[in-house]
């Protein structure tokens, strides 16, 4: 596939995935890494990541969060790459509390295909997050220590998700999203 | 500083809250420049791909348009918006230009989305200030309303060159009445086929068999745009039929509306021929206002504006024509106007009720039963050995609907006919013109001042 046909699967894939989690009202994602590169880019204790969409979680406990997508039509070698997002995904909060202090990013794998199923129910487990920064001790830069509990509190800000294409039909569309932000107060101010 | 620079500015930023504060104000401030009769509603909402970023409003017009804001036309294309979209006609706003036009969609662009770009609304809004015709003001003032298509700049620039011609309006062959149904929803595309039909019918043009020039009312933008022009431009008669035609299209309140378009402007074809048919809720009678330095100054003597109302010069004086209580106040003085002197040309008027105050005594008579006062305030104030002045008269007029009445008050001290639901400019001139100015104006005159000219046809 040339290279601007999988750059323009990719882009599509992602909107996809933008209107998907968009259409559960909780989450809006304005930014993604093909049109907004530094919004979607996230420091870490070692250099920075550049996420596929970005935005917040909407309603009274608004949070930032950020998105990976991988398109799959296999397992193909997912399980690592989703361990150098968990040792990313905690890379990022060590940096935030260091310098600004807890931003309470969420970490979001949205993929169209599920990998390593004997761990499955334990992909977002505290262990998951130590084994995958013994995987990737890079992402931890020079003279981090690992702690424990800043271990326990990125995986529970971690989210696995899996998303047919058939999903889409099955989400609210845009006119019906309309009508029921209207009566949803997600933000202050609505439609 | 051209729209697409404005952006470059407002993105120059790491920070997404005011990324997005400064994207939304400069798209709310091109907006606004673009269509000034607008209004633009912040959904706080931001690139999200079911709720619009804004919606706009018009003044009297029930349909509102979406607005979404993209960083790009690859980014419309990818998110597929216009097949999610397209039943609600948005606007797509790519913040960012076509990078080269093998780019422009060619399929996806659905019938109502419309989607367009930064240089393309600066195209756009530059219009009306080249604007020989009407037509242009109102592509630019249409063009959020009810552009569609992919509407980039050369495609914006070709709109703008056609409309801007006069040619383009008076030529059989002209290609912008096809351009228009092109690029334009169904209704603003029937609208701006009218205005030019309009325009064709006040030089004088008959108009062929197959075009029949639909008479609903003008859109806010309609009234701004064309009828300053048709006053300044139109080649019939005080006589023809079109002012009482283009009468039943608007009101006296949308005239009143655009007082600023219309400096300078004889207005006598449009308020004569429907002094009986427009309605005004006030009328004030002040100095006469004389443009010395240039005799012929429309506004000597013609209906026209000056300052911030419409009015006429009769003799010494000048009657003064408002829909709102904002642009006439009055001059809030103690009426000197005796009974006596008020008694003869109040016959013409049906008084509800009348306040003489004396030196004494003050009498309020209102009529309770009777339709009329007059002869009671005859009997009192003969019946007192007390000079009565008046400050206060109450008339009836017919009203519309049949059987009832609409009331006036003519408040002699601030030289003001006030009325809350308004009455016919002919009625409101006639009460002021008899009962307030001290220059002895009978009907007659009255009709001359504002009455309709015979129809020649």
């Amino acid at each position: 596939m040339a290279a601007e046909e999988t750059q323009e699967k990719g882009r599509r894939g992602v909107a996809t995935v933008k209107r998907w989690l968009e259409s559960t009202t909780f989450i809006e994602l304005p930014w993604n890494a093909y049109e907004r590169t530094a919004m979607c880019t996230v420091p870490l204790l070692d250099g920075k990541k550049v996420f596929d969409l970005a935005g917040q979680f909407l309603g009274s406990q608004s949070r930032p969060v950020v998105v990976e997508n991988k398109s799959y039509s296999s397992d193909g070698g997912q399980y690592t790459q989703y361990q150098e997002f968990l040792a990313t995904a905690y890379s990022a909060t060590a940096r935030a509390l260091r310098d600004v202090g807890d931003t309470g990013h969420e970490f979001i794998w949205v993929t169209s295909h599920p990998f390593k199923l004997p761990k499955w129910s334990v992909l977002d487990s505290p262990q998951e997050v130590h084994e995958a920064l013994a995987a990737f001790p890079k992402c931890l830069g020079e003279g981090h220590v690992v702690d424990s509990e800043l271990v326990r509190t990125v995986a529970s800000r971690v989210w696995v998700l899996v998303m047919n294409s058939k999903q889409e039909s099955i989400s609210l569309t845009a006119k019906e999203l309309q009508q029921v932000f209207t009566v949803l107060p997600r933000k202050e101010s609505t439609l | 500083m051209s729209f697409l620079t404005k952006l470059h500015v407002a993105t120059d930023t790491h920070d997404p809250e005011a990324y997005i504060d400064r994207v939304k104000n400069t798209v709310r401030d091109e907006l606004r420049e673009l269509d000034g009769t607008a209004q633009v509603v912040d959904t706080h909402y931001f690139n999200h791909s079911a709720i619009p970023d804004f919606i706009l409003t018009w003044p009297k017009i029930k349909y509102q348009r979406a607005l979404y804001l993209r960083d790009s036309y690859e980014s419309v294309m990818a998110a597929q918006d216009v097949k999610s979209l397209d039943s609600a006609a948005p606007i797509l706003l790519s913040l960012s230009d076509l990078k080269s036009p093998q780019e422009r969609p060619r399929d996806q662009v659905g019938e109502k989305s419309l989607i367009t770009d930064p240089s393309a609304v600066d195209l756009i809004a530059e219009t009306s200030h080249s604007g020989s015709s009407p037509m242009a003001a109102l592509v630019r003032a249409n063009f959020a309303r009810g552009a569609r298509g992919v509407v980039d700049a050369p495609r914006a620039s070709r709109l703008v060159e056609l409309s801007d011609s006069p040619a383009a309006v008076q030529s059989a062959n002209s290609p912008l009445p096809d351009f228009v149904r092109d690029n334009f929803l169904e209704d603003t595309a029937r609208e701006m086929t009218r205005t030019a039909q309009l325009m064709e019918l006040a030089l004088g043009h008959e108009l062929s068999d197959a075009q029949e020039a639909p008479f609903g009312p003008l859109s806010a933008a309609e009234v701004r745009h064309l009828v300053p022009w048709i006053l300044r431009n139109a080649r019939i008669p005080n006589s023809d039929p079109l002012w009482k035609k283009l009468g039943t299209m608007m009101t006296f309140a949308d005239l009143d509306a655009i007082k600023k378009d219309l400096a300078g402007i004889n207005l006598d074809p449009l308020i004569r021929a429907n002094s009986d048919a427009w309605r005004a809720k006030r009328a004030y009678v002040g100095l006469a206002s004389w443009d010395h330095d240039n005799p012929e100054a429309v506004a000597n003597s013609h209906w026209a504006v000056v300052g911030s109302s419409i009015g006429r010069n009769v003799k010494e004086e000048r009657l003064h024509l408002a829909d709102s209580a904002r642009t006439l106040r009055g001059r809030s003085a103690q009426s000197s106007v005796l009974w006596t002197d008020l008694a003869e040309p109040a016959r013409d008027f049906r008084l509800s009720r009348v306040e003489l105050r004396g030196v004494t005594r003050s009498v309020a008579i209102n009529a309770e039963e009777s339709s009329d006062v007059r002869e009671d305030v005859e009997r009192v104030s003969e019946s007192f050995d007390e000079r009565f002045f008046v400050s206060e008269v109450g008339i009836r007029f017919p009203s519309e609907a049949e059987g009832e009445e609409v009331e006036a008050q003519v408040l002699l001290g601030d030289s003001l006919v006030v009325s809350d639901v308004g009455v016919a400019l002919s009625d409101l001139a006639g009460v002021a013109l008899r009962l307030i100015s001290r220059n002895g104006i009978n009907a007659k005159q009255v009709q001359d001042f504002i009455g309709a000219p015979e129809q020649h046809k």
